[in-house]
């Protein structure tokens, strides 16, 4: 590995040196250049005779080491971000990942958001491997559990947020001033709805779980249930608060039921960025309320004092939970 | 704080730092701040004299994150060294990279900031890896404009690390060194120089580390990494990942002979020990930081 100073050897202009280098290390199209010699000859053979003379001296080896660390340095990132999903997929992580490298371009210097499409990756099998597309039809909730992981990673790692001028700690203590008061809800929060009960699948997970086989059979859940056993079809559809506890910097979650998910729904709505949550509405406590009771025909009989008491023991839960930062008067 | 003061000493080639970077305050013995060994860093201010942060952890970040940045600000100074700059990319700057740094500085206020002589990532697309560039003339230039640009936005010295490279291009016109000392004297900026590096580089690529030193301008070293690194089949690579190797602790006992660097430092980013399993490997950087310093101190004595 001695240089080499050959003044034969064009040189091309860095731009252009820096692209080959690029797609030999990141993008080709999922095609295996580098493994074999075969692969790299044939690539370099379809190159101009000028690029072909100067990928002749590339000691593809070297090249093949590059292409490792830089696979190596995402999937420890994935791993750290995933676990998940990757606990689910066993040894079959591995391909996933890297079928994920090549694919995705990462626009962000910051690791942890280049895997930030991971969950939109695992969205349909299209893209997966042949080998891999068993999982996928195996594991329908594969890429809801990528995205739940992906949210607590959002939250960790979100800017400390602005709280609005004017907020007061706590939930009015009467009911009465519901209407001059607003609900602030903690900004670093996702309101996320899936379509599967992912909270269960996780805590499924948590035990010791058998992981499937590369090939995605053989799933046993660690309540002896076999994966493609769970009739996933028949459960509702649940909402989750996943957000960044202010006092400990953890991310913590709070799963809704289906009425405090349409009360929370008043305020915030499912499956936001934090980054678009600027346009955040601010009805009063008592107008939120006032708006369910109409959308919600067994809420119709009960009396508005009893909702009002119930709502807010809800609300005064929330903030102990950090879920609600505080109350702000309306119109300021 | 100890005091780290000293004079420069004039017979020496690195001795007498390049005029551009003798505001750089000295700072004595450093450790890269990793999270996992957050708390027992903060508890060790006798052992570390100041923290080198990777500021794509902190960068947008709040949280945690911003919370440990706080405390480590609270407790040692702070210098900023890079990993996503790419600093010989031919694609524009990534200009949220630039203004989250500015953002950073702002309140983080480091001497310098280094990045790696490098680039890592083209077409928008980050290689979240140090490829080696090109070692032409026209990319010395190319460089050279790019630091310019940096030292002109930032307002503070800009410090170029020598990385670890495993591929060796045909077209290369330039050594390593040759590469590196081009591109400092021309930029007039420093050099974050990394023993653990040269040391690999020296084995990987068959040329001898001292002679390679020697062909840098020493007088422009302002910060020393330290490392340990992996041999594999494929040569040795730096991973950080182990404890220092006796070859590259005599490299820096050689090194500090023959520079006035303002600090030495431990990087360790794999395999991450228990902080009492680094703690030899500071007190021997700081073994090594005394008795350069030591002499040069009883030198000015006794003239
Ligand atoms: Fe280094």
């Amino acid at each position: 590995m001695s240089p080499v100073k050959t003044e034969q050897i064009p040189v091309l202009p860095l731009e252009q040196h820096q692209r080959i280098l690029g797609e030999l290390l990141l993008e080709r199209g999922g095609e295996d250049v580098l493994t074999t010699e075969t692969n790299w000859q044939a690539y370099c053979q379809r190159q101009s005779p000028e690029i072909q003379s100067i990928l002749t001296g590339y000691d593809r080896e070297r090249l093949k080491l590059y292409e490792e660390l830089i696979l190596n340095s995402v999937q420890d990132t994935m791993e750290g971000m995933f676990p998940y999903t990757q606990k689910l997929l066993g040894s079959a992580w591995f391909a996933l990942a890297e079928k994920y490298r090549r694919d995705y371009p990462n626009p962000s210097f910051q690791l942890f958001r280049a895997v930030a499409e991971f969950p939109r990756f695992l969205q349909t099998p299209d893209r997966l491997p042949e080998s891999l597309k068993p999982i996928w039809e195996q594991c329908p909730y594969l890429s809801e559990l990528a995205r739940y992981e992906w949210l607590e990673v959002d939250v960790l790692n979100a800017p400390d947020p602005v709280v609005p001028l004017h907020t007061e700690p706590g939930v009015p203590s009467s009911t009465e001033n519901f209407g001059a008061w607003a609900p602030v809800w903690n900004p670093v929060m996702h309101f996320a709805r899936f379509k599967y009960p992912i909270l269960s699948i996780i805590e499924q997970l948590e035990l010791d779980t058998e992981t499937c086989d590369e090939n995605g059979h053989g799933l046993v859940t660690a309540s002896g249930i076999k994966a493609e056993d769970i009739d996933y079809e028949t459960k509702q559809p649940i909402e989750v608060l996943i957000y960044r506890d202010p006092e400990s910097e953890q991310a913590r979650f709070f799963q809704l039921n289906p009425m405090t998910a349409a009360l929370v729904g008043i305020w915030l709505t499912p499956n936001e960025t934090l980054e678009s949550k600027a346009l955040e509405k601010y009805p009063s406590y008592l107008s939120g309320l006032l708006a369910l009771k109409q959308t919600h025909l067994q809420l119709a009989s009960i009396p508005q004092e009893t909702l009002l008491t119930e709502a807010q023991r809800f609300f005064q839960q929330c903030i102990q939970e950090h879920i609600l930062v505080g109350s702000r008067p309306v119109g300021v | 704080m100890k005091p780290k003061s000293s004079q420069p000493k004039e017979d020496l080639p690195g001795f007498s730092r390049a005029p551009s970077l003798v505001g750089c305050p000295t700072l004595g013995v450093g450790f890269g701040l990793r999270r996992p060994l957050f708390q027992e860093t903060m508890a060790h201010t006798q052992l570390i004299d100041w923290l080198e942060i990777t500021p794509e952890n902190y960068m947008g970040k709040g949280g945690k994150a911003l919370r440990q940045l706080e405390e480590a600000m609270s407790r040692f100074p702070l210098v900023s060294h890079g990993v996503s700059l790419s600093i010989g990319s031919t694609d524009p700057w990534d200009e949220q990279y630039l203004s989250q740094l500015e953002r950073l500085f702002e309140h983080v206020n480091p001497p310098w900031f280094s990045d790696h002589l490098c680039f890592s990532g083209i077409n928008w697309n980050y290689f979240n890896d140090l490829i080696p560039l090109l070692r032409t003339p026209d990319v010395v230039n190319h460089v050279v404009d790019r630091i310019c640009f940096l030292q002109d936005r930032f307002q503070r010295p800009v410090l170029i690390e020598n990385a670890s490279f495993y591929l060796e291009y045909p077209e290369n016109k330039l050594s390593d060194s040759e590469f590196h000392a081009q591109i400092l004297e021309k930029a007039d900026c420093g050099l974050l120089l990394d023993v653990n590096n040269v040391f690999v580089n020296s084995q990987n690529h068959g040329f001898d580390p001292i002679a390679y030193l020697n062909d840098l301008p020493l007088n422009r070293v302002v910060q020393i990494h330290t490392a340990g690194h992996h041999i594999y089949p494929e040569g040795r690579i730096d991973t950080h990942g182990n404890p220092v190797c006796a070859e590259v602790w005599d490299l820096l006992d050689y090194t500090l002979s023959v520079t006035r660097p303002c600090g030495v430092m431990l990087e360790r980013d794999l395999y991450i020990p228990e902080f009492d399993e680094l703690r030899p490997e500071l007190e021997k950087i700081r073994t090594l930081w005394e008795k350069h310093y030591a002499t040069e101190q009883k030198a000015l004595v006794s003239r």
